[in-house]
Parts: C-alpha cells; structure tokens; sequence
C-alpha cells in the first residue's frame, strides 16, 4: 500500500512539475504575443514583419488613422440622419431618397479609402504575406456585416 | 500414534453423525457469501488492480511515464489555446482600428 501512495505521489508531482515547465517552454515558443495597447502589433506577428517592414506599416497606419476617425463620425452621421427621417416619416419622400444616396456615397467612399489602405499596407508586407493579408482584410470591405458578426461570436 | 488407537478412531468418526440444527438455506448462503467474495475480489474498484501494478517496475515506471506526458500535452495545448485567444483579440482590435463600419457595428451591437 506504501508503495502505491508513492507511486501515485510521484506521478501526480512529476506531472504537474512537466505541466509547469512545459507551459513555461510553449509560452516561450509563442513569446511573440501580440502587444494589446498596440492595434496593429497583430500585422507584425500574424505576418511575420521585419522591424523595417512594421516600422512602415506603422507610418502608413499613422497616415490614415486620422481620415478612418473622420470616415467613422461621416458614417454615424449619415446613419443617424437617415434612422430619424426614415421614423419621422410614414412614407417615402424625397428627403428620405437623398439621406439614402449620401449615405450609399459615404459607404463607398469608405469602402474605397479602406481598400487603399489595404492595398498599401499589403504592399509593405513581403508578396505572399501581403496577399494573405489581402484575403483576411477584403472581407471586411466586401461583407463588413459578416466580418462584425464574426468578430462578436466567441472564439 | 498407537494404530489400533487410530483405527478406533477411524470407526468412531465414521459412525458419529452430528446433530446441530442448521439454518434454512444455509447452503445457498454459503454458496452467496462466496459468490459475493469472488466478486468483490475482481472488481475495480478496490484498486487491488493498482497495488498489483504498482508491484511491478515496469508498469509503475509507466504510470508516471503517463502523467509526465499527459502534463506536457495539457500544457502545450493550454499555451496554444492562450495563443490562439490573444491573436483573435489582436486581430479584433486591429480591424476595428482601421475600419470605421466595424467600429459603427461593434457599438450599435453591444
């Protein structure tokens, strides 16, 4: 009976002991967690970035932050516009007609500056990454709802 | 031992029938009580199986082989696991960081 509660023991502390240090040596192999107060530290790692290439992308993403914060306050603008003329109004009327094509000429213009960015930051990256990159990011202009549903459904 | 004693012996024993007045069924619950012996021997689940393991190197050696293994593969997949949620979460706060329409969405779902 001595025997087995020793045996037992040992397993259990050599086990948990090839627990900790093996958690220790895959945290390790993964080290190159992505930084959460930097958004785009992801691009770095997901895409295997030199610092030359990430210093650049960070330049580029500097560059358009400011134009995606003006798209974004446009957008809820058009949106909001639209939301009270189509509940002020009981039927289609010219105002609602007009909300709706500034708001479809916001969208694209969105569409189209976020594409650019894309375009651009993949142009930075090494071609096979950059294109994978491309693949990830082109839903986002192509079916944005989706994209967001999939970003709120738990991993 | 005299041998005309034991022949004696012999012949009494062989004439002696004893008179205790046994239980109802005493037979089957004798045959029960070892039924239920033979079956508390084999089962599982009073680790004498473990005892007689743990009495060999080999298969000792092998249970703490197991749980050494068993930690580094929980571990490994665990890291990977973490891995796999902080690279969701990076990626999430990097779209959200450059598309405004997923920005708007995110808010107007919460």
């Amino acid at each position: 009976m001595k025997r087995l509660v020793v045996i037992v023991a040992l397993a259990i502390l050599l086990g948990a002991g090839a627990y900790l240090i093996s958690y220790g040596v895959a945290r390790c192999t993964f080290c190159q967690m992505p930084d959460a107060s930097d958004p785009s530290c992801w691009l770095r790692v997901e895409f295997h970035l030199s610092d030359v290439q990430y210093a650049q992308v960070k330049k580029l993403e500097a560059d358009y932050h400011p134009h995606c914060v003006a798209m974004c306050d446009q957008i809820k603008q058009s949106r909001l516009a639209l939301k009270n003329l189509i509940l002020a109004n009981g039927t289609m009327t010219p105002e609602i007609e007009t909300a709706l094509q500034k708001d479809s000429a916001v969208q694209q213009e969105w569409r189209e500056d976020m594409l650019r960015h894309f375009y651009e930051v993949s142009q930075a990256m090494p071609p096979a990454e950059g294109k994978r990159y491309l693949q990830i990011m082109e839903a986002q202009t192509l079916e944005p709802q989706k994209a967001a549903d999939a970003m709120v459904a738990p991993h | 031992m005299n041998p005309e004693h034991d022949q004696q012996l012999k012949a009494l024993l062989r004439e002696w029938q004893p008179e205790a007045d046994l239980p109802v069924r005493f037979e089957s619950e004798v045959w029960h009580r070892i039924a239920l012996h033979e079956e508390k021997r084999s089962s599982w689940m009073n680790f004498d199986w473990l005892l007689q393991i743990t009495c060999q190197p080999r298969l000792a050696f092998a249970i703490v082989a197991i749980a050494v293994l068993m930690g580094t593969g929980l571990a490994t997949w665990q890291a990977q696991q973490n891995y796999h949620h902080a690279m969701a979460a990076s990626k999430t706060r990097y779209i959200l960081s450059v598309d405004p329409f997923a920005n708007i969405l995110l808010t107007s779902n919460r």
